[in-house]
């Protein structure tokens, strides 16, 4: 481990400007943005002088501007520093600097224009330290080297990239994978990239390029196509296969049994109905089982999943970002492929009722708390009209083409829109059938080739790995998991609105309660509210105001459990119990009963919550179940655990 | 038809496979025995005879320890869980008194748990030195987790990663464990029982949660206990309990 001289010490004493060395002096004399204002001073960088490596993060922190002549001088220069000692480099051998080189407000990310103001310090820095391989550490430097890609950093992390004769690794911040430590394992495996490529390893030897760039697609459309195509895939003894949905219907599969092929097999023309495949002895292979099986039947002693192993050897888990990372496959995104159908469609519909007269929004009564006066004031506050709103967007639409219609009208708030969507309908969702048939093929099939690519790969990183036995079992117990998805767990809705109601009579008692010991009525469920209360009003016995001792992610007064039990006051216990009811009623009580669904069985009528269950979400093996609740996190012991258990009540007819 | 719950459930999984994983004679010696765990393990510590340590101010602070030291716990930790858990026990109508249990005190209990149980603190630190060696650690199935974390040079961290070490190796075997008990009992069912008669519903850490016919509850219950119990071979059997009920709040335990 590298020695630390520098961290948890003391803030030292700042340098003038002018005993910095050149540009680091220009670079503290600089107010070109408008981050200069908030913070102490702008961050140099580090060893500004040639070097074969130079590091370019996003912007200084908390620690680096306290510091204001060192970047990366907090936890995650610590981090870093760990990081470069186990490639066996020494800090003293590169240049560290950053994008941005003032502190951005609550380490907010750099907006572009700030970045814009900042690159003449950076590009006067790479002109001195002119490096031969430029580390780029998060999304904001990734994007300043390789501008204009689509790519997320799951994408693009650990790929090096050969640009204007340079070497440019982007690899995950390191203080992204302290926040998220479960990227840890990938930032480790970029470093030792980064290792390789000190040693003089090529670039090219970890790209993977796209093995078949002129992949052949088949439309398979009458049933003898359909048998000679099945013919093959048993000569292959292997197929991947991905299906297609249009408007929740089956619309298309997709096979392929060999590399850089594929058979399109519209569901109308090719198969009739529900798709049997179980007859076929060669393994079948999916990306996500638990979907795909809802549309075609498969031997289920005879498949592999390729989202379980990928899973299992710690790999992203999309589609695209494997076949990107492993087969060097670019998968375009199915938004991006349906945008231009979406659009006209969305055009149709917004023309059409803005031609339309609209009522009036009713007026909402919103309650805030005023700064000023020190109390909840109720304001009445009447929304934009409805026929207001499309105009503005179709008004956008007119200046620039590339205004999304759709997300401008899913961006309206829902109960607005329902009074549209009662009289026309809702807005009609484009889907493959609405596009180019060939374009829609291409886009098909490309899912199921990157599939049976993407498995080769994955295959032989589990036997490496020794991982076969847990394979064999995680993937053995799906279709008994698609089982449990579709029996659904059999609930008392009867049972669970009296409950509902009972939380909600407990909400009210506690929240009357907590405002008779404040004074006045507030609303225990906001916390903003409650951080007012709690820190501004309340005094302890002594008559001493509470100290907020931590802050949230954004920078607001932190009111969890957790803190609020340090505030010794008796209004406590009942903002406690308000939350506690409300939590209650609505993640289990109310979405027990949303989501129940009725079932004819023997004569009389059950209901039965379907939860989705992931095999690929927990690190331990154990299954996660979500949407709508997670029973796997339900309390146990507690009494409000076997209230909402007494919800799951066995059929009775 | 009317139906009912059943539910099988391993009993005292994680600590069964704890002291099957460090081969730690006196647990392994206790569950052979078939003796009440946390009793046993409160006379131990405590230095007190069995019927005296049936007494909830022993038994209970020594169950707390027993299932919050394979996670490595702080003397702070378990002070928290056993002032926490104490107010859910009520004694003479009201809440346990647990105002002896402070920080230090509950230093001192875990430094006796690890005395009587030694091996557990040997297999724990071989499994952190593990993760450091080879960057992952293993469960008995060979499922596999990453734990950079315990090479970071940030402490808060670095802690959180060597309780991963320690815990995963139970908590991921105690999973494939419950996996394969589904496994088999999946398979089971589909040769000898049609899929409406005995329904899976769910599998919640060591619970595997049917839907059978009423009239059938006692023969799935056999059935599911023998498939449960033979599930794997350790050092120590694996037992399971099977409870029955018309909803998942009264659940009785059937006998068999």
């Amino acid at each position: 481990m590298p020695v630390s001289h520098y961290y948890n010490r003391p803030v030292p004493v700042l340098p003038p400007a002018d005993s910095l060395p050149f540009p680091s002096n220009l670079v503290r004399q600089c107010v070109d943005c408008g981050l200069r204002n908030g913070c102490k001073a702008p961050v140099p960088g580090e060893n500004v002088e040639p070097h074969d490596i130079m590091f370019v993060g996003e912007a200084p922190g908390r620690q680096e501007d306290e510091w204001g002549y060192r970047p990366f001088c907090g936890q995650a220069g610590q981090y870093l520093d760990s990081l470069l000692f186990q490639c066996g480099i020494s800090r003293e051998s590169v240049c560290l600097s950053n994008t941005c080189h003032c502190r951005p407000p609550n380490n907010r990310t750099p907006r572009i224009d700030e970045i814009k103001a900042c690159s003449k310090w950076l590009d006067t820095e790479l002109d001195i330290v002119q490096p031969r391989i430029i580390v780029a550490l998060g999304k904001p430097a990734t994007d300043v080297f390789l501008p204009g890609n689509g790519n997320t950093m799951e994408h693009l992390h650990g790929k090096p990239v050969e640009k204007d004769g340079r070497i440019i690794l982007p690899c995950y911040h390191p203080a992204f994978a302290l926040r998220d430590t479960s990227k840890m394992r990938q930032v480790s495996e970029d470093f030792q990239v980064l290792r390789g490529l000190v040693k003089g390893r090529d670039w090219r030897e970890y790209h993977v390029v796209d093995e078949y760039p002129n992949p052949k697609y088949v439309v398979v459309d009458t049933p003898d196509k359909v048998k000679m195509m099945e013919y093959l895939i048993e000569q292959a003894g292997e197929f991947a296969i991905d299906t297609e949905q249009c408007r929740g219907e089956l619309w298309s599969v997709q096979i392929s049994c060999k590399e850089g092929e594929a058979f399109f097999i519209p569901i109308e023309s090719g198969y009739q109905g529900r798709v049997d495949l179980s007859h076929l002895k060669a393994t079948a292979i999916v990306h996500y089982y638990l979907h795909d099986i809802q549309y075609v039947k498969l031997n289920e002693a005879n498949f592999v999943d390729t989202m379980t192993q990928a899973y299992l050897t710690g790999q992203s888990q999309g589609l695209k970002e494997l076949a990107h990372r492993l087969c060097g496959i670019q998968m375009v995104n199915y938004n991006e492929v349906v945008k231009p159908s979406q659009q006209k469609l969305s055009l149709e519909y917004l023309l059409k009722a803005s031609g339309m007269e609209w009522p009036d929004p009713p007026t909402v009564e919103e309650t805030k708390w005023d700064n000023k006066k020190g109390c909840l004031v109720t304001k009445n506050k009447k929304p934009w009209h409805i026929s207001r709103k499309i105009n503005k967007a179709l008004e956008d639409y007119g200046k620039d083409d590339n205004t999304d219609l759709w997300d401008r009208w899913r961006n309206i708030p829902e109960e607005e829109r329902a009074v549209v969507e009662g009289v026309i309908g809702a807005m009609p969702e484009s889907s493959l059938a609405d596009i180019d048939f060939m374009e829609a093929v291409r886009y098909g099939c490309r899912d199921s080739d990157s599939t049976l690519r993407v498995y080769h790969k994955l295959q032989k990183m589990i036997s490496d790995a020794e991982l076969d036995f847990i394979q064999y079992l995680d993937l053995a117990v799906l279709p008994q998991v698609n089982e449990m998805m579709q029996n659904g767990m059999p609930v008392d809705v009867p049972y669970l609105k009296e409950l509902s109601e009972y939380y909600a009579g407990n909400m009210e008692v506690a929240a009357e309660l907590a405002s008779t010991k404040v004074g006045h009525p507030f609303n225990p469920n906001s916390s903003k509210q409650v951080a007012e209360v709690v820190y501004n009003e309340l005094t302890d016995e002594h008559g001493n105001r509470f100290k907020p001792t931590k802050k949230t992610a954004t920078g607001l007064i932190s009111t969890d459990d957790q803190e609020l039990k340090k505030v010794k006051h008796p209004v406590i216990v009942d903002i406690l119990e308000y939350r506690r009811n409300l939590k209650n009623k609505s993640t289990f009580a109310d979405a027990l009963i949303e989501h129940a669904v009725p079932h004819e069985h023997g004569g009389g009528i059950v209901y039965r919550v379907h939860t989705t269950l992931k095999t690929t979400r927990t690190e331990t093996g154990r299954l996660s179940s979500a949407d709508p609740i997670n029973l796997q996190t339900m309390p146990t012991r507690s009494a409000d655990g076997k209230k909402i258990r007494k919800g799951f009540k066995a059929s009775q007819t | 038809m009317k139906y009912k719950l059943l539910a099988g459930d391993f009993s005292q999984q994680e600590l069964r496979l704890q002291a099957h994983e460090a081969k730690c004679s006196n647990m392994l010696k206790l569950f052979r025995d078939g003796v009440d765990f946390h009793t046993a393990t409160a006379a131990m510590i405590f230095g007190v005879p069995m019927d005296e340590a049936e007494k909830t101010q022993y038994r209970y602070p020594s169950k707390v320890t027993n299932f919050e030291i394979i996670y490595l716990v702080s003397p702070e930790g378990l002070c928290e869980s056993i002032h926490e858990q104490a107010l859910d026990i009520i004694v003479d109508g009201k809440p346990l008194d647990v105002s002896q249990w402070t920080v230090n005190s509950c230093e001192d209990l875990i430094n006796r748990w690890y005395k009587v149980n030694w091996e557990v603190k040997d297999w724990q630190m071989e499994k952190i030195a593990e993760a450091r060696r080879f960057g992952y650690v293993k469960d008995f199935l060979g499922r596999r987790r990453y734990i950079p974390e315990v090479s970071c040079p940030i402490k808060q961290i670095q802690e959180a990663g060597e309780r991963m070490c320690v815990n995963f190796p139970i908590q991921g075997g105690c999973a494939g464990i419950t996996k394969l008990a589904m496994l088999e009992s999946y398979q089971s069912r589909n040769r000898l029982y049609s899929r409406d008669d005995v329904r899976f519903l769910m599998a919640i850490h060591d619970e595997l949660m049917l839907e059978v016919r009423e009239d059938m509850v006692m023969e799935i219950a056999v059935w599911l206990k023998g498939i449960m119990d033979n599930v794997v071979v350790l050092d120590i059997p694996m037992l399971s309990e099977i409870k029955s009920g018309d909803n998942w709040a009264e659940m009785g335990k059937i006998k068999l």
